[in-house]
Formats: C-alpha cells, structure tokens, sequence
C-alpha cells in the first residue's frame, strides 16, 4: 500500500459574493499575486511535510485559468520539490497532454524530473478538464484522438532509440530524440485518470498503465467503475495488479468525529459551492456519447450537487473523522475497491495551514500505520475469488 | 446514380421527403431528395435539421430538386473524424455533390450551412448556379461576435435562435423521424438531447477554433460569380447584422434581405417566405441550364 498526499493548491479566498464559476470566466483580478506568493509557498510546505511525516509520495496536477487549482504547469511543481525532497514518489498526473504541442516536451520535462530525482517520477497523462478547452481553444472534437497520439509519441519517445521520425495525424516531428532519457526503465511508471470512460480503462489496461478514478463522487460511482476496471484489465489477460489502481479522495482527522466536523465542514462546502462551480462544463465533442450518458447518470452522486453533510458522510466523498473511523472506513473502501494506492487530499477548498497539517500529523501518526498493517499484502481483488 | 423521389408530385407539403442513406467515400449520409426542377442543394444549420420539413415542400413547388444530406456526424450520417480544417470539409462536401451527381447546382445555406455554402462557391464556383446564404457563418467581423453557440443552456440560447422560442423541438422533430417513416415522431425523449449533442460535436469539429469563421473566407468571397441572395431575420440574436452585409458587400452583385419577425433559422421559422426569395434563383438557374445543356 503507497500512500501518497496529494495537493490542488486552490485559491482560498473568493469573495463570500462571488457566486460565479470558479472556471474559465473567474476574473482574474481577484487573483492577488501578494497572497499567492504566501499560498504557494505554503501549500509546497505542506507537500514536503507530508514527505517528512513518512507518505510514500506527493501529488502534484495540472489546471488551467481557474480558482480551483493554481498549478498550470505540475512539472513545475514536480521541480520545485525535486530538489527539497530526498525520498518520496513525485506523482505528476497528470500533463494534459492535447494542449501540449508538441508533446515531446512532455516527454523531455517528465525524463528531467526522472533523472534529477533518481527515478521518483509517477508520470501522469490526462485528457485534460473539459473547462480546459475553453480556455486554450485546443479543439475537444479532437481530445480523445490527439491524446491517444501524443500519448503513443511520449512513450516511443522514452523507449525507442533516437533518433527517429514520428509521423502521426496531429504531431510530424522529423526527428524525436529526447536528451535526458528518463532514469526508470523502460520508462516512469504511468498513470491515468478518468471519469469512469471505458474507453479510457480499456487504454490503461491495453498498455498496462495504472488508473486513478477522478474523485468527489458517491462511493457507489466508485464501485461501479473500479469493478469496471478489474473486469477490462482481467479480460485483456494480466493479473490481478491493485498496484495499478489508485484511490483520490478527501480525508480530513481530527480528535473525534465531532471536532473533525466542526473544524472542516465550512471547508469543505467552499470547495463543493464555489471551487466546483464551473467544472461541470462538458465541451461538444469532448466525450463519446455513450460517456456522457454514463456521466449524466452519475451528475447526481457529485459533490457539486451535495447539501448535506450527512450525504458526505454516508456517500464517502470525504473520509472525516477520528483515527478510527477514518481508518476503518479508508480499509472498507481499499478492500472493495481493490486498491493497493491511496491518494489523499489533505488540503481541500479553504481549510486553512495550521489545520491541513495537523490533519497530515494525526493521520501520519494513527491512520497510515493501521493501514500498513491491514495492507501488508495487497487487497485481493473480489474477481479472483470466484 | 441515387433512387429517385418516389411518390407523387411533392406539393408544399414534406411528407415525402422520405430520409435515405447513401455511402460516399464510406461515409454513411442520410438525406432527402425531393421535387423536379432545378437542382437545389439545402446545407443545414448548426442544429442539423433535415427530413420534412416545410421549406423543402415550397421550394419543391417552386419547381426546385431539393438534395439536402445530412453533413457528416449530424443526425445519423457517420462523422468524419479526420477534419482537421474548413479545406477538409469542404472536400467532403464536393464528394458528396459528385456522389448525387448534382454538376451545377443552387446551393443554399443556413447559418453554419451558409458559411459552407459560401466555401464551395469559392472553391468550386463551376458546382454553383445560384447562392442563397441565410444567416451565413464563416465571417468576424470586429466588434460583431457570433454568440458562443458551445455551451449555451437553452433558455440563453433559444430566445437568440427563434422569434418563437418553443418552437424549436418543432423544428428538429422531422429530423428525429426514423428512416422511411418521416411522418412518426419520437417519443424517445433522449432523441433530441442525443440529436444536439452529435449536432454540437459535428459543429465543434468544423468551427471550435477559429470560431466558426475562416479567417482567409473574406478575401475570397469576390470570386464569386453566381447569383447571390444574403437572407437574414431582423431578429437574429446569434449572428449580427453585420455579418450579412460583410458578404453582401465582398461578393459582387449580392442581393440583401431582411425577413421580419425572424431570428437565426428563417429557411425554419418563415419557409413560404424564403421559397419566395429563391424563386428568383430558379430562373438564373434556367438561363445557365440553357447555355450549359445540363439535361435533368
């Protein structure tokens, strides 16, 4: 069981009047670039303590022109705790690699983080969010296609010896030769997100990648879509492998089920109201319509829709409570899922600095040993019980 | 060469405009075809309307041959997923004129339907008799910006598209009929939020970026040498006025109308009333017929 802590630097301080989208359209003259300097520093902070407390890894993502995540560009992110960490996993996932042309950048940026950290780079791909078309003009009729491609050129860049041309139907580079080669052979281990898109999973388990569900929806969207995923990952003929999954969500410790509540819930409905606000935005073209028909089911089991705290509660979008219970109720979920990693976030929407780290603290000290011993051998996947 | 129209003689009704299929180039495209007369190729709007609908039965008895496909990833014609620019659709488009085996046709166009209409006269200006653009896209014009169609929820979107918002389902319904059965309508209620999501994608795919314009169209419209009528509703909320009277000023000759109590989608909201600006077309249309021996 790796865990890891991972981080969406938000913008905390939307005005309690702006009832906008935090997406695309946010004005970004309320952006204060005195706080960001402040926040940023803080929010790395929290990443290296996380490393110190004893977490496996940190994770770091990519979002564009938006309130809700201020890391445009996560390799920078991967770079600046390159050098100020020593033994975690740096997760990168993901470069959103269509708005990136051309790719290989992408390949040369993850090979750097690759070498300089001696081979602690998890290099994350994604489609990007749909907000994210918008805001680069890249178009989503072309998403899925462009990713498959530049996806295909990353690794061919990492694994075939260069020099060599990659002429494809949206990159035709004459010569792809990427110099640094990343350290991890054959290359970093790669993950991918995803919205539950079976199209997505049947990518990741074609090429043996690993898959994280993107988070803030009810357990039950969770345990139809990783049983999804062990099924399309059985039938193309691999092992069980709960190292190739990856759980995201929130986890927020306190002394008792009552103090975590009263310290976190404003929190977290400034994250649901304001910082979700926005990210529902679907661009035409930017998914099959058999994946929009999945999403439109599942629009009512997310965390945007939610207005109850015993809904959070009972539908598990954040893990909040004492050790015990958010122990128990993380192995409940790593059993069902058939997980073997599992993503934190331990900063969600406003929660302020000196609660996130007491939240990393109590979990470092009474949640991860529980589940190291629970989890000394990966949970075992309900498929090969049968 | 396609089946022709069965039935009898369409008579300003559309219930004949029975929906076809064809393949071209492998690409699978409904359509209708209906009428005797000069041939007149119908390219739909951003909302893929296609079927029987009224304005095909006027132009019919207005002694046009309505051809009207549905593009490629509206409706239920396969998309092409290999566009990459405005050139590529405007090939596909030229094949799709040679698998009807239309030489020389009236081309009318509405809204993104117009912006290609206007492409294929530049590029294939020996394909156009005639050219009726209505509420054309393919322009920017400074200061004058499309309304962003992507995205908009109805209730933003509808009011800017039709002087009579509630009749849009109306509108689409005959392009929601099944094939050979164009007077049943759905009771699917996911058919036309399905219709408009493959009718949104199709759009994106040819206009996301640059938003539904080609930036090089300008310049070439005085090219053109076919009859042009520019037709737009004085209540267009989606396209400014100032779009129909950049093409009427760039193509030579171009006729303008204004369609009152009209929005976006006047071949739909006032069909009689555009047949009747066509009508004038025909006649152009005649007069080349007679100098180039294009036997019906």
């Amino acid at each position: 069981m790796d865990i890891f802590s991972f981080h969406l630097m938000p913008w905390p301080y939307l005005p309690a009047d702006y009832g906008g989208s935090a997406w695309i359209t946010v004005p970004n003259g309320l952006y204060d670039p005195g706080r960001g300097h402040d926040l940023y520093n803080r929010y790395l902070d929290e990443l290296e303590y996380a490393e110190q407390v004893g977490f496996d890894g940190l994770v770091v993502n990519e979002h564009h022109q938006t309130a809700y995540g201020s890391m445009p560009s996560p390799n920078l992110f991967a770079a600046l705790l390159a050098r100020r960490t020593s033994r975690a996993k740096i997760a990168v996932i993901g470069n959103a690699l269509p708005l990136y042309n051309p790719p290989t950048r992408v390949a040369e940026e993850f090979a750097v983080l690759d070498v300089v950290t001696g081979g602690r780079l998890i290099a994350g791909m994604v489609v990007g969010g749909g907000p994210e078309y918008y805001s680069s003009g890249v178009n989503p009729a072309q998403a899925r296609r462009r990713f498959a491609e530049a996806l295909d050129l990353v690794v061919q860049a990492w694994t075939r010896p260069g020099p060599f041309e990659f002429d494809g139907e949206f990159y035709k580079i004459p010569h792809v030769n990427p110099w640094p080669r990343p350290l991890q052979q054959p290359h970093p281990p790669v993950w991918i997100p995803g919205l539950g898109s079976l199209e997505t999973m049947e990518l990741v388990a074609a090429r043996g990648f690993s898959y994280v569900g993107l988070p803030f929806f009810h357990s039950s969207v969770f345990e139809r879509n990783y049983a999804a995923f062990r099924q399309i990952w059985l039938a193309a003929g691999r092992d069980p492998a709960p190292e190739n999954l990856g759980l995201l969500l929130p986890i927020y410790v306190a002394e008792s089920d009552a103090a975590a509540r009263a310290e976190y819930e404003e929190h977290l409905w400034y994250f649901a109201r304001k910082l979700l606000n926005g990210v529902q935005i679907v661009p035409p073209g930017y998914q099959s319509v058999q994946s929009a028909v999945r999403l439109m089911e599942n629009a009512s089991k997310y965390l945007l829709g939610v207005s109850d705290w015993e809904t959070v509660v009972s539908g598990s979008y954040a893990i909040v409570g004492s050790p015990d219970t958010v122990a128990e109720k993380l192995a409940d979920l790593i059993r069902r899922l058939g997980v073997g990693n599992l993503l934190g976030l331990f900063q969600l929407g406003s929660l302020p600095a000196h609660l996130t780290r007491a939240n990393l603290t109590l979990f470092a000290e009474q949640v991860m040993p529980k589940l190291r011993a629970e989890f000394a051998t990966p949970p075992v996947w309900p498929e090969t019980l049968v | 060469m396609t089946a022709p129209t069965t039935g009898p003689q369409p008579n300003g009704a559309g219930p004949s405009a029975t929906l076809r299929r064809i393949e071209v180039d492998g690409i699978g495209i409904r359509y209708v075809r209906l009428g005797q007369g000069v041939p007149l190729v119908y390219l739909h709007s951003p909302f893929g309307e296609v079927g029987a609908l009224p304005v095909f039965g006027a132009l019919a008895a207005a002694g046009f041959e309505i051809i009207a496909p549905e593009l490629p990833g509206f409706g239920q014609s396969d998309p092409v997923t290999t566009w990459q620019n405005i050139a590529d659709v405007v090939f596909t488009l030229r094949r799709i004129l040679d698998r009807f085996e239309v030489d020389r046709a009236v081309l009318v166009g509405s809204s993104l339907g117009g912006w290609l209409a206007a492409e294929i006269a530049v590029w294939f200006p020996q394909r156009v008799r005639a050219l009726a653009l209505l509420a054309p896209l393919g322009l920017r014009v400074e200061g004058a910006p499309i309304f962003q169609i992507f995205g908009a929820e109805d209730d933003a979107l509808l009011p800017r598209l039709l002087a009579r918002p509630t009749d849009f389902p109306a509108h689409l319904a005959p392009a929601l009929a099944a094939d050979d059965d164009a007077a049943e309508s759905p009771a699917d209620p996911l058919a036309l939020p399905l219709h408009l999501f493959r009718a949104m994608e199709a759009t994106a795919r040819i206009g996301w970026n640059p938003y539904l314009h080609d930036p090089r169209l300008r310049e070439r419209l005085g090219q053109i040498e076919a009859p042009t009528v520019v037709i737009r509703g004085d209540r267009d909320g989606i396209l400014p006025a100032a779009h129909a009277a950049a093409y009427a000023a760039a193509i030579p000759g171009a006729r303008r109308v204004e369609i009152a109590d009209c929005g976006h989608l006047p071949a739909l909201e006032h069909p009689e009333e555009v047949a009747r600006h066509l009508s004038p077309l025909r006649r152009h249309a005649e007069e080349d017929h007679t100098a180039s021996c294009y036997c019906m």
